[in-house]
């Protein structure tokens, strides 16, 4: 189904930009977390320019070749015949337009800007900075653009898309405390909508923080639900695999490279399906969500970004926690993960608890690992519930 | 001179400043006379204003100014910028929403009576609810039933989970077990399947006799979930089940422990039926003829479940199924294409699979052998399901088939053409439909479309670059209320 909604189920800051914000006065720069509908207004921008201008020359300037292909289908089903590149095109290319639109415009560079100001009368862009996990352009190595270089290359005006449909409002409660700047709200009350459990689980150890996922990933996957486990880096995927092996009594897994010298998460797979484990590394070209239906995926923060699972779980959350050296990219990265989850976050630490956790713990539900894990020998059965 | 307060809309307080004027309607403007500094000891105020107010999404829809008028200036309905005096959100949530997208040089006041706000939009959740529940059941035809659902679900325990739902609370307590199940949520790995729904339903009379919500790992040893637990099989039938539970003696104070909380009607199979159509409807309601009629035999617990989704659901997510069931008379006329379905379309160039949904970034991994995109996932049961019924289908959609008994049975008809064309038949709602390649097969990295009403059928059938052929999707669902 389609990403364009009609107009009729626009909220109402995304009806506020359709109806009122005047594109042809200054340029203008949507800001908004995933989520907030920032693409939807771009492709409603341009059928108001379209409308208002039929022969104006448009284009779409987009970060990879999966977003020219997203907004080729919409722009068919809404009967536009719009340009659509990417930003390596645009830049090969000298053309002038009368509107330039981008989306991500968190992943691009100031040149990349500077090239849109000058070639375009009116430049429509949509991205937040809050979600930008590259700090340099891949294939030029220049470093991606700052929010104050947007608006001073651009001269924008902001506008700001606050209402976040795709997240359930107990995730938007912990975003909210965890990066108060944020100011995101979720849309209306709805009863119909399913809230996310969050859940602090305190273990004894991380062997038991392990076997805790373990335990309970196994039930969800088998029931068909997905799991994704996200840990911060390659090297503590490592310490978790090899925890679940060992748990398990199946031989651990010795870290190989491959020939770039990077860490052989192919050999990793191969390790733990050999040893009939229901795990499997998924990110750069290893693993397959469809061949997921009975497996946890494990994977980076990074890697999990515009993902959903049924269930998430985010290991390793104590003071020794390291996800990078930048501590603002190390926030963002966290608050990715964290919004990964659809029904089940567990956020799982030994020890003494993370400073990012202690910011919102006091509100979400508490799990004693080690009980729980202890538990099914002890209280089952009689209490209130004897007798059913 | 006199002091005004007025309840307008935002993008009419932007059509005040950029033009200078706004025409107010009467019923959204009030006078006052105590000072401004005393406006918020005075409700009332509020409670006029709103009283004409639409529903709205969020506060910020809405806010209220305050102006000085002078009777010798302009006509009494008229506001000119100039007689602004200040400009109160809603709510502080609007506050900051105003703030934000305003001209900075505006002065947003702190807002006068958030909660009476919040009361306002509580009643129209309540009517919001109300109306969902009056739609589901005109879309099905319960509408004309004596059986009043509304003994069961009050005006109370809609008012307990909507107030529940604004204070972000859980239910608790001594409430009614119907308001612990409009307010349950699985978070358990229960069965995807009936059985769930079973599960679901134990856990809800576990909720009430709690009175607070308790996990899977409390209850998992009772004997009711034992008994559950049997039915771990694959495609368990809802009556299996249901009469499992009437029978097994070992479930016998299951079954009291439930009378207790609610003996007019039978409360197992109401809360299962509602939880399998809760599961069923995840997002906007869809009326599906078949799956209604091999329900209705569950009288009753099947109108009040029903009831019950329109309450959780509530307008938003049922208005569009009502219209297009109704249909509105704003509509357009449905013209029927004279032409099969498959040969009405024109031709497409081969080269490039369409685009319609998502199609994976054209990575070769698109042949038999690999694994369909995580897109298709959701879909494949349909797909299977599809291919088994193909020449079934093809049956019904190739010839003009008012005579096929199979479409008689199982297809609704398309609003007829009114120059007499032949009737078409299609596949009860909904359905799906896949591109297909010259030959008729379908491309193997193109998600099928799903469709869910005549207007979205008629929007693709439109469409060019390619044929579409229909795949019906049989959800598994449907049979698990055949009879045995």
């Amino acid at each position: 189904m389609s990403w364009i909604i009609p107009e009729n189920k626009l909220d109402d800051q995304q009806k506020d930009f359709v109806e009122n914000v005047d594109i042809n006065q200054r340029n203008v720069w949507i800001k908004g977390f995933p989520g907030s509908g920032k693409s939807v207004l771009l492709a409603y921008t341009i059928k108001k320019i379209k409308r208002q201008n039929p022969s104006a020359s448009i284009v779409v300037v987009v970060f990879t070749h999966s977003l020219i292909k997203m907004f080729e289908a919409a722009f068919k089903e809404m009967g536009e015949r719009v340009e659509v590149i990417t930003y390596f095109d645009f830049m090969g290319s000298a053309r002038r337009y009368d509107y330039i639109l981008s989306d991500e415009v968190q992943d691009l560079t100031p040149s990349v800007l500077r090239e849109m100001n000058s070639r375009g009368r009116h430049v429509i862009v949509a991205g937040d900075q809050n979600q930008s996990i590259y700090e340099k352009a891949p294939r030029t190595n220049e470093n991606t653009v700052s929010p104050s270089e947007i608006n001073s290359l651009l001269n924008s005006r902001e506008f700001s898309l606050n209402i976040i449909h795709r997240l359930t409002r107990s995730i938007i409660d912990v975003v909210n405390k965890f990066l108060p700047h944020m100011n995101i709200f979720s849309a209306r009350r709805d009863m119909s909508k399913q809230s996310t459990q969050v859940r602090i689980c305190n273990a004894q150890s991380s062997d038991e923080e392990v076997t805790y996922i373990l335990q309970e990933g196994e039930k969800a996957v088998n029931n068909g639900y997905t799991v994704g486990v996200l840990i911060p880096t390659g090297k503590a995927i490592i310490t978790f695999v090899n925890t679940a092996l060992r748990k398990k009594g199946k031989p651990e897994w010795v870290a190989t490279t491959n020939r770039w010298g990077s860490i052989d998460f192919s050999s990793l797979n191969s390790h733990l399906s050999r040893h009939g484990m229901p795990l499997q590394y998924v990110g750069n070209g290893n693993g397959n969500f469809s061949d997921n239906s009975r497996k946890l995926a494990v994977m980076t923060y990074h890697s999990s970004k515009g993902l959903d699972f049924d269930n998430v779980f985010i290991p390793f959350l104590n003071r020794n926690l390291f996800i990078t050296y930048d501590e603002g990219l190390s926030k963002t990265l966290f608050m990715v993960a964290m919004t990964r989850s659809r029904n089940n976050l567990y956020l799982t630490y030994s020890g003494l608890k993370h400073e990012y956790l202690q910011r919102f713990s006091s509100d979400c539900n508490s799990i004693d690992i080690h009980s729980s894990l202890n538990q099914q020998s002890t209280t089952f059965g009689g209490g209130m519930f004897g007798g059913i | 001179m006199k002091h005004y307060l007025a309840l307008i809309r935002k993008a009419d307080f932007t059509d005040l400043f950029k033009y200078g004027s706004l025409h107010i309607n009467n019923d959204m403007k009030t006078d006052f006379q105590c000072p401004v500094e005393e406006l918020p000891e005075h409700p009332e105020l509020f409670r006029a204003l709103s009283y004409y107010a639409n529903s709205f999404d969020n506060a910020f829809a809405y806010l209220i100014i305050h102006y000085i008028k002078e009777s010798s200036k302009g006509l009494s309905n008229d506001v000119y910028i100039e007689e602004l005096q200040h400009i109160y959100p809603l709510d502080y949530e609007s506050k900051n929403n105003l703030e934000f997208s305003f001209d900075e040089r505006i002065r947003i006041e702190e807002p006068l009576w958030s909660d009476s706000v919040l009361e306002l939009q509580k009643r129209m959740m309540i009517n919001e609810c109300k109306k969902g529940a009056q739609n589901i059941h005109k879309i099905i035809g319960f509408d004309k039933s004596d059986f009043n659902c509304e003994d069961f679900v009050t005006d109370d325990i809609i008012k307990e989970i909507v107030d529940e739902l604004y204070e972000d609370r859980r239910p608790n307590g001594k409430i009614s077990i119907w308001a612990y199940l409009l307010r349950y949520e699985r978070h358990d790995y229960y069965p995807q399947n009936i059985l769930g729904c079973f599960m679901d339903m134990v856990n809800i009379a576990c909720n009430r006799r709690a009175m607070q919500e308790v996990s899977e790992n409390a209850i998992n040893n009772t004997a009711i979930f034992k008994l559950m637990d049997s039915f771990r099989y694959p495609d368990p039938k809802f009556d299996d089940i249901y009469n499992a539970i009437c029978t097994d003696e070992s479930v016998k104070g299951f079954s009291s422990m439930v009378d207790q909380y609610e003996s007019r009607i039978d409360f197992i199979k109401t809360a299962t039926l509602f939880r399998f159509l809760r599961d069923r409807y995840s997002e906007d309601f869809i009326y599906e003829p078949n799956l209604i009629d091999s329900c209705k035999k569950y009288g009753e617990e099947f109108e009040l479940a029903t009831y019950l989704l329109g309450i959780v659901m509530g307008h938003m997510h049922t208005y569009d199924c009502l219209y297009e069931k109704l249909p509105l008379s704003i509509f357009k006329e449905k013209i029927i294409p004279k032409e099969p379905i498959v040969d009405s379309l024109p031709e497409q160039e081969e080269k490039q699979p369409e685009t319609e949904q998502a199609i994976e970034d054209s990575n070769p991994a698109s042949d038999e052998t690999t694994k369909e995109p995580e897109e298709l996932q959701e879909s494949a049961e349909g797909v299977q399901d599809g291919v088994i019924l193909e020449s079934r289908i093809n049956t019904l959609i190739d010839s003009p088939s008012v005579n096929d008994p199979v479409a008689d049975k199982d297809a609704d008809s398309v609003p007829h053409d009114p120059s007499n064309k032949p009737m078409r038949t299609l596949p009860s709602f909904p359905f799906m439909m896949v591109k297909t390649k010259k030959d008729g097969s379908p491309y193997q990295n193109c998600k099928p479309v799903k469709i869910t009403s005549y207007e979205k059928f008629f929007e693709y059938e439109k469409k060019d670059g390619g044929k579409w052929k229909i795949q019906r999707k049989e959800k598994k669902q449907a049979d698990i209320f055949d009879q045995n």
